[in-house]
């Protein structure tokens, strides 16, 4: 073995996760292990205690409430990767899901885990945010559901407090007039990405209203285009150059061993048009 | 693939078994089904588990290592730094390369202990081992090993490393200079230079890798206190030289060593040395009387294997006004890293020397290598070891020059080709061109390549917003030099034939080649023969593999040695036969008496030997041989690789769309393992070109130290990868072999830097060197746009 040494619980009911959270200062959720167990093998991390999820039943659903789909914090990639009503109502996480690692990775990794990690260069926390989801979250004080605006707060940072686990993801289901677009930029297929864009919007005549322009890679947090939104909101496709300019107020990525942060603000402006081409014309 | 015709094979088992035939790996089943036997899978009752403690500073005095905590802890058997080494009076790890300096004096070789005692001087570097009953243990005990660094300022970049204020690694390397390098006649040079007609000046990098082998490096280490001998299990490149490095630093005598290995998963070079790992390990094994095992773990490779390539140099090329090569000139800096590597740095000096001038005609070469010393991991042999790096050299001067004086790329390569009619020929370094075609070559390539129809292929690939490139990459390689080799034929009770030889496999797939050489010359069915390479107790010799060698080597070893055999079988057959011996033939397996029916196969003689013969004092009472080759010379593989790229000038985005490489090889013992070795090179050379980038910051630290960082190749980054021969049998080893392990990577460089450059001249770009990453091309398109406006 390679991480530091730490105790392990497997929890048979989500109050018995909470109960176990409670009993060592600094103890974590373990779920498909494929971000966590690979700090703990470096010894970035050692947290005392493990309280492995997986047995948990009821958290491994894939739902659809009224006009939403709604996805278990078990729920893996593959398995989401696979599912009809993700395809079908959730198509933006659908296009998003094959850009996430490997299938070895996709088999264990899962929604909740991604979501609670919140790597700033993933793929599921900016469409989560595009979409204007909500995030389901049980704890010590019971349950809340916190939305994608306010569940991101810093690099690797999120609502989460201390002895909560996350236990679903809500996204409105797709309808006729719903656009999404997805792209990303990364150094082989599989990467985390360079750049990446996840977008939502409602088509009206022949523009775009709602829009949510969700960069990734860019920042601490999935970051929204908010100046590049209103732009598109207001002019229109004609406001492409427009939107792609309002993009230097929008973004401020930091230089990388991989990409400066001026490349990468331009390759966000690469990302906005074809996004944008493709949500004008979904069918071309 | 295409399979050379034979007219020797009306024999169905020559036809399916024999040289050139293209039979799967005998140990393909094993290793696919996980029944491999690595180093790590080797397991020793009692054995122990060491782990390393690594310097994290670049560069730094020791002022103290505590290990009183760490050795307090459960389960921990011993620490031990470079003082306890020391003080067991083990020498230090050697470089065995006999440069000199341009003044004649030879080059500076500080001395290296496995564990230093004065400085560290690269992140990674091992200061203390740590040993306990397991391995969770000793690496919670290596944590709490207390490590008193005193920080020194640490230099990354070569050029830096060479000037007076620049932090200093060794007492004895002013400017850090291991070896200032010089090789060809200066004034000859610089009077060619002076009556061209036209120069062509071009700075190159040639990037540093992370070799990323498979497997890890391990070890494990036993000592027999009751024969005082030590027993090495360990993944490297040739049991005997293997043996021969640690008896050095061990300071014991030869029979006190003894080298095992098994599978090994990945060298490229870099397993060859002794490294420092290894002799604690060994030393533990003695103190403690028990075997000591040691397995990297990845990111410990990352920063402790030999690094390869990371050369600069400024490469100029004097041309007449029709375009001829007069003169080359290499002058520029090799990487060697922290410390003296066991080869390093004959990448950066001889072997330019040897294989920069390729297959082109150029009558006066000088290069100048000043190799330094710099707070990174060493660097040191890595597939080609300095052949991909002169022939990139050379490739990418020749299309510049070609582009400045107007000529077509092709042409100016015909124009300068050595032809045919003028082999052998004697290259400006010394080495005897003894046959191949390399204008036939190239015409296969470019019609292979459908070279002519690229303009087409650009408007489609323009109508999508890409541009496209196109690279020819000649190459041609100076294999290792002669030098002994083991070819050993043991008849085994159970009706077995060993062949014993001192190459080694680390995944090329020896043994399968090896035996059709055997089917061919003795007649042996295939399935009888295995290969003995990995105890060093059974060679008298070895060379290991490296240079390219083992093909052309251990099959000159293994024909010269069934030769042997043969000999000795007529006499014994005589005997049986009651024949006079020079009436005895043999042919597919059998001896028989001329023109009669009268026959005895050899394996039935080995039989009947077996179970005891009454011969007379004068005829051999063994098949068995233990011969040893005096090794055959250079061969000089060569080729010309094609690669057509297209780029997203919007990303920087480079994508291989097409790839053809058409190669003289010689011989092909089994033309499916050359297809693999090939496979294997062009990824590797597509690895470094496009994604390979290995990044320290100003203190040393290592950026790239996994693969989420360092981009090693995908499948998804290759493309199909067209493979053709045009074979000009070597005449200077029996089989007419030539090495190919390393050509994938010498034609792979050239071919895909000129065809990212060829796409990129749209911009006005006249250079780009690798690593081609987005980010890269993507800045190189904006700075010439700049350019271009200003
Ligand atoms: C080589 C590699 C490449 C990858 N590439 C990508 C990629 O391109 N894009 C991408 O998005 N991801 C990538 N990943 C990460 C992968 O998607 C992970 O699976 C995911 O980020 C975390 O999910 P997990 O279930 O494995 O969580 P774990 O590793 O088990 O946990 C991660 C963190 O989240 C916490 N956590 C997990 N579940 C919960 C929960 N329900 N409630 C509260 N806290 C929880 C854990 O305590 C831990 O801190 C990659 C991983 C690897 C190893």
């Amino acid at each position: 073995m390679k991480p530091a040494a730490f105790a392990y619980a497997k929890a048979r009911s989500l109050d018995h996760a909470i109960e176990l959270l409670g009993t060592r200062e600094g103890a974590r959720v373990l779920a498909g292990g494929q971000s966590l167990i690979a700090a703990l093998n470096m010894r970035l991390d050692a947290p005392p205690l493990l309280v492995d999820i997986n047995g948990v039943s009821g958290l491994d659903r894939i739902e659809r409430p009224d006009g939403q789909v709604e996805i278990g914090a078990l729920v893996r990639h593959a398995q989401a990767l696979g599912s009809q009503v993700v395809a079908r109502d959730a198509p933006l996480i659908a296009r998003a899901l094959p850009h996430i690692a490997h299938p070895a990775i996709r088999n264990r990794g899962t929604v909740g885990g991604s979501i609670a990690y919140a790597d700033p260069a993933a793929e599921l926390p900016a469409c989560l945010l595009a979409l204007a989801g909500e995030v389901d979250i049980t704890g010590p004080a019971g349950r809340r559901t916190v939305k994608a605006d306010d569940f991101f707060l810093g690099l690797f940072e999120t609502a989460l407090g201390p002895g909560e686990i996350l236990t679903a993801i809500r996204v409105p289901a797709a309808t006729p007039q719903m656009r999404c677009g997805f792209a990303e930029l990364a150094r082989r297929h599989g990467d985390y990405a360079l750049v990446g864009l996840a977008a939502c919007a409602r088509a009206d005549g022949a523009g775009l209203r709602d829009s949510r322009f969700v960069f990734f890679g860019v920042g601490a947090t999935p970051v929204r285009a908010r100046k590049a939104e209103a732009v598109l909101d207001a002019r229109g496709f004609d406001g492409l150059d427009e939107a792609v300019a309002a993009l230097a107020d929008d973004l401020h990525p930091e230089d990388d061993i991989h990409a400066s942060g001026k490349a990468k603000r331009h390759l966000a402006g690469v990302l906005l048009r074809r996004v944008v081409r493709e949500m004008q014309d979904p069918w071309a | 693939m295409n399979i050379a015709v034979r007219d020797d094979l009306n024999d169905p088992a020559l036809q399916k078994f024999g040289v050139g035939q293209p039979v799967a790996r005998s140990e393909d089943p094993k290793l696919v089904r996980g029944e491999g036997c690595y180093t790590d899978d080797v397991s020793r009752p009692g054995q122990v588990y060491a782990v390393m403690v690594r310097s994290r500073h670049a560069h730094g005095i020791i002022r103290n290592i505590d290990t009183s905590a760490a050795r307090a802890m459960p389960g921990v058997l011993a620490v031990y730094t470079g003082a306890d080494l020391q003080a067991a009076g083990y020498g230090t790890l050697k470089n065995i390369l006999p440069l000199k300096n341009r003044d004649g004096t030879p080059m500076r070789k500080p001395p290296r202990p496995a564990l230093p005692t004065d400085k560290v001087r690269c992140v990674g570097e091992p200061v203390a081992a740590v040993i306990a009953e397991t391995l969770n243990q000793a690496k919670d005990a290596a944590e709490a090993v207390v490590v008193d660094i005193e920080p020194l300022p640490a230099v990354i970049a070569m050029e830096e490393a060479d000037t007076p204020d620049a932090p200093q690694l060794y007492e004895e390397a002013p400017r850090n200079i291991a070896v200032d390098f010089h090789y060809g006649d200066s004034e000859k040079v610089a009077a060619a230079f002076a009556q061209a007609a036209h120069v062509t000046r071009l700075r190159m990098v040639n990037s540093r890798v992370v070799v990323s082998a498979m497997e890890p490096r391990a070890c494990i280490a036993e000592y027999d206190a009751a024969t005082g001998r030590f027993t090495l299990h360990v993944g490297c490149q040739g049991v005997f030289g293997m043996k021969n490095q640690l008896v050095d630093v061990l300071g014991v005598p030869p029979d006190k060593v003894r080298v095992l290995t098994g599978n090994v998963g990945g060298s490229f070079g870099m397993k060859a040395a002794a490294y420092p790992e290894y002799i604690p390990c060994l030393h533990a094994a003695r103190e403690l009387g028990r075997p000591v095992r040691w397995t990297a773990d990845r990111s410990e490779s990352f920063l402790s294997d030999h690094h390869g390539r990371d050369q600069v140099f400024d490469c100029e090329l004097a041309l007449d006004k029709d375009g001829r090569f007069l003169a080359w000139r290499a002058t520029g800096y090799a990487n060697v890293g922290a410390h003296l590597g066991n080869v390093a740095p004959l990448m950066g000096t001889l072997n330019i020397v040897k294989n920069m001038n390729s297959l082109y005609r150029t009558p006066a070469i000088e290069v100048s290598t000043k190799a330094v010393f710099t707070n990174t991991v060493l660097v040191s042999a890595y597939r080609g070891a300095g052949r991909p790096e002169g022939n990139y050299f050379m490739e990418r001067l020749i299309d510049v020059a070609a582009a400045e004086m107007g000529i077509d790329r092709v042409e100016i390569r015909r124009r300068n080709m050595i032809q045919p009619s003028e082999i052998p020929y004697t290259s400006p370094s010394g080495s005897v061109y003894d046959s191949g075609d390399f204008p036939g070559v190239l015409d296969r390539a470019l019609k292979a390549a459908d070279w002519d129809g690229f303009e087409q292929r650009k408007k489609e690939s323009a109508k999508r917003g890409k541009l496209r490139g196109r690279g020819l990459g000649c190459f041609l390689e100076v294999t290792a030099p002669a030098s002994k080799e083991m070819g050993g034929i043991r008849f085994e009770p159970d009706g077995t034939v060993t062949f014993i030889t001192g190459t080694l496999d680390y995944g090329q797939g020896h043994a399968t080649p090896f035996a059709q050489v055997l089917v061919d010359k003795l007649g042996i069915p295939l399935d009888r023969i295995r290969l003995v390479q990995g105890d060093s107790d059974q060679l008298l010799v070895g060379g290991g593999t490296g240079g390219s060698r083992s093909g052309q080597n251990s099959s000159a070893a293994a024909v010269e040695a069934a030769e042997k055999v043969i000999e000795k079988g007529k006499l014994i057959a005589s005997h049986l036969l009651e024949a006079s011996a020079a009436d005895i033939e043999f042919a597919r397996g059998r001896f028989v008496i001329s023109g009669t029916d009268r026959s005895i196969g050899l394996l039935e003689l080995a039989e009947k030997l077996r179970g005891g013969m009454n011969l007379p004092p004068d005829v051999p009472s063994t098949l068995d041989v233990s011969h040893v080759s005096e090794g055959v010379p250079s061969t000089y593989p060569n080729g010309c690789h094609i690669a057509e790229v297209e780029i997203d000038p919007e990303t920087g985005v480079v994508e291989v769309v097409r790839y053809v490489t058409v190669n003289d090889f010689g011989t092909l013992l089994n033309p499916m393992l050359v297809d693999g070795q090939l496979h294997g090179g062009v990824v590797q050379g597509i690895g470094q070109t496009l994604g390979e980038m290995t990044t320290y910051d100003a203190d040393g630290q290592l950026l790239t130290g996994s693969y989420m960082d360092y981009a090693l190749p995908r499948a998804s980054t290759v493309p199909n990868i067209e493979v053709l021969y045009h074979p000009v049998p070597a005449t200077t080893n029996p089989l007419g072999v030539k090495g190919c392990g390393e050509a994938g990577c010498a034609g792979a460089l050239t071919s895909m830097m000129n065809a990212i450059n060829d796409a990129l001249a749209e911009f006005g770009i006249r250079h780009f060197d690798m690593p081609a990453t987005p980010q890269r091309v993507w800045q190189a398109i904006q700075e010439a746009k700049r350019k271009k406006a200003a």
